[in-house]
């Protein structure tokens, strides 16, 4: 077979596409040899294969069997999938039963949907852990996401990636409703009106992409809402709903039946640009087994604690939730009060033999102006007498890594040596690189501490 | 709206789902862009559920399944008309109308891959990985490892290659 086209040329221009790097020119060579060559256009067949298998092999999840739910007068398919070599859990919501009414009563505000039939369903997830022992059978009740992520599909198209702890319920075809954790919502053209209930009140699309991290804080219900595409209508102060566009973020704070819009809280922007907006892979999950701190108590002489749900309490030290993530009030990690590298204790309960310590910093999220650096370990089987077992000093998290994508831990082995409490004392810490050294805003932090015997 | 039996509705269900690997590389061929084609898929999934009335069992699904999803391509290249697609439109309807009989066998493909992934080293593996990380870029990762970009292109494509052969070997081994 002699070959009509240059297939080192060829390579060279399909590795620059599949790394998005392809210059104008390159452009137009790819597309001048793919059109003249069948044999060219072969030859980027199989090499895309194996870049889409690439990428597909990324959202790689469960396999999960196909049954439709509700048995009634219509049947409707009960799954679709989105990856590979999986199977998708198909879920219907509204099943015949007991839903004709709630049908009715929105149909006047339905977005273009079937005539009836499933509103929902499960179509992927990565890492997810769900309060009950099994993925939902169904979305028309309350459920909780523990951990990890999950995309539910509407029947219009409405997207929505969940991200744990996260508690939610489908309430209609048009509708979610949720009461805690992050969401974000992709909403197609021309699709309108959908709607996403929160304890501040109900946010309205309008033909967008939008995400919400729904917490809470002492003055009430606290709703991050951020506007990635499009326009989207929240509830407002003075005027019955406020209009957010493309870029815009709030915070949304009902206070004793009142409304406030914010911008900042402390002198932080709300912002949710690390919401997950798509599926993420399933993370590579370092090994967690044998964690003798898991679950156990931290106690910290101070951590940093602020208005609006700015609370970043030790406990998140030991909580098993990793990254820089959470929504108001439940942020995943901690941070010690503003200019303190900070100190804190983890009390194991019963006096063990240790000899291996994992430490995952943290960035503050998005903000980048925390972070433990040099740390004192020390232990002690009393809680009053305390032994130095090792001086270090911890990496930054320079980058915000992709939603689902776990930050690095750094291991530190030692003599095995018989402990109850671990405490760790910062001795420097991170700071924002671009900001004076007298910022307000700086000052200690870290993710979680995993303790092992070996 | 009529209604089907549930073997038709489970069946037409299991393709779906068996076919997504293919269907999606069907449509990244035609619309090399990742975030693009992922959406075209989802879109294209919800249309074969709407149709599945219309789908003639004793038919191959393929063929009808990347016809939706052609019509579904062409949409997005519509609704995204004014951004500079990669492939000009001419080409775009030379690769949808040859046949890729292959596609049938992207799941053997994807199998094969999991085990040369694998089979790589681990700074290899954790290297390519990387990159199909959601929001990686290959100028984000350089800069992470003080490589120029093309230094790191080179080494992804030396990497893509590997597995080209190892995935090629496999699935010949498979059929011998």
């Amino acid at each position: 077979m002699k070959l009509d086209y240059d297939p080192e040329l060829l390579d060279t221009l399909l590795q620059k596409l599949f790394d998005e790097s392809l210059e104008e020119a390159e452009i137009d060579a790819l597309n001048a040899n793919l059109f003249k060559s069948q044999y060219a256009r072969r030859h980027y067949r199989k090499s895309l294969r194996l870049h889409a298998s690439l990428i597909r092999h990324r959202q790689v999840e469960k396999v999960l069997s196909i049954k439709p739910l509700v048995p009634s007068r219509r049947y409707w398919p009960a799954a679709l999938g989105i990856a590979a070599t999986i199977a998708l859990l198909a879920t219907f919501i509204l099943g015949t039963v007991g839903t004709q009414d709630m049908r009715s009563s929105l149909a006047t505000e339905s977005s273009p949907t079937l005539a009836s039939g499933p509103a929902a369903m499960l179509t992927g997830s990565s890492a997810a852990i769900w309060s009950s022992a099994t993925p939902p059978q169904a979305l028309d009740r309350p459920l909780e996401l523990l951990t990890g992520f999950a995309e539910i599909t509407y029947q219009n198209g409405v997207r929505v990636i969940l991200e744990g702890p996260c508690r939610f319920e489908v309430t209609s075809e048009t509708s979610m409703e949720v009461a805690h954790g992050r969401a974000t919502v992709k909403v197609p053209h021309p699709v309108n009106g959908f709607h996403l209930d929160t304890p501040a009140g109900r946010i309205t699309d309008l033909g967008t992409e939008f995400g919400v991290a729904v917490g809470s804080a002492a003055e009430g219900p606290v709703i991050f809402a951020a506007v990635f595409d499009g326009e989207i209508e929240i509830p407002a102060e003075n005027t019955p709903r406020k209009r957010l566009l493309s870029g815009d973020s709030l915070a949304i704070v009902r206070d004793r039946g009142n409304t406030r819009l914010i911008s900042t809280f402390g002198n932080y922007p709300v912002d949710l640009a690390d919401s997950a907006r798509r599926l993420p892979t399933s993370p590579s999950g370092t090994l967690e087994a044998g964690n003798l701190a898991l679950a156990k108590p931290v106690t910290s002489p101070a951590y940093y604690n602020s208005e609006l749900g700015a609370v970043f309490p030790p406990s998140t030290l030991t909580d098993g939730r990793l990254n820089d993530t959470g929504s108001p009030g439940d942020w995943s990690f901690w941070l010690a009060p503003n200019g303190d590298s900070g100190e804190f204790t983890v009390d194991l309960l019963t006096a063990q033999s240790i000899a291996r310590i994992d430490l995952q910093n943290t960035r503050n999220r998005i903000y980048g102006d925390r972070g433990i650096r040099e740390i004192q370990i020390l232990t002690s089987t009393d809680g009053t007498h305390f032994h130095e077992i090792l001086r270090t000093e911890l990496k930054p998290i320079a980058e915000s890594p992709a939603p689902g994508v776990e930050f690095p831990f750094e291991s530190f082995n030692f003599p095995a040596v018989d402990a109850r409490f671990v405490k760790v004392i910062g001795h420097s810490h991170y700071r924002h690189p671009d900001r004076p050294a007298d910022h307000l805003d700086q000052g200690g932090g870290l993710n979680e501490i995993r303790i092992f015997a070996r | 709206m009529p209604t089907q039996p549930l073997d038709s509705q489970e069946n037409l269900v299991a393709l779906i789902t068996r076919h997504q690997a293919a269907l999606y590389a069907y449509i990244l061929s035609l619309l090399p862009d990742q975030a693009k084609a992922d959406d075209v898929l989802q879109e294209t999934n919800l249309v074969l559920w709407r149709k599945a009335a219309e789908f003639d069992m004793s038919k191959p699904f393929m063929p009808w399944a990347c016809k939706v999803a052609w019509f579904q391509v062409k949409a997005a290249r519509r609704d995204a008309a004014r951004d500079k697609h990669v492939f000009d439109s001419d080409l775009v309807d030379l690769l949808a109308a040859e046949d890729d009989s292959d596609l049938e066998a992207t799941t053997e493909l994807d199998h094969a891959l999991r085990d040369c992934l694998e089979e790589l080293p681990e700074d290899k593996r954790e290297l390519i990985l990387n990159r199909y990380q959601p929001e990686s870029s290959v100028n984000e990762m350089a800069a992470t490892r003080n490589l120029s970009p093309g230094a790191l292109s080179g080494q992804l494509h030396r990497i893509r290659l590997m597995l080209e052969n190892c995935v090629e070997g496999k699935l010949q081994k498979s059929l011998s």
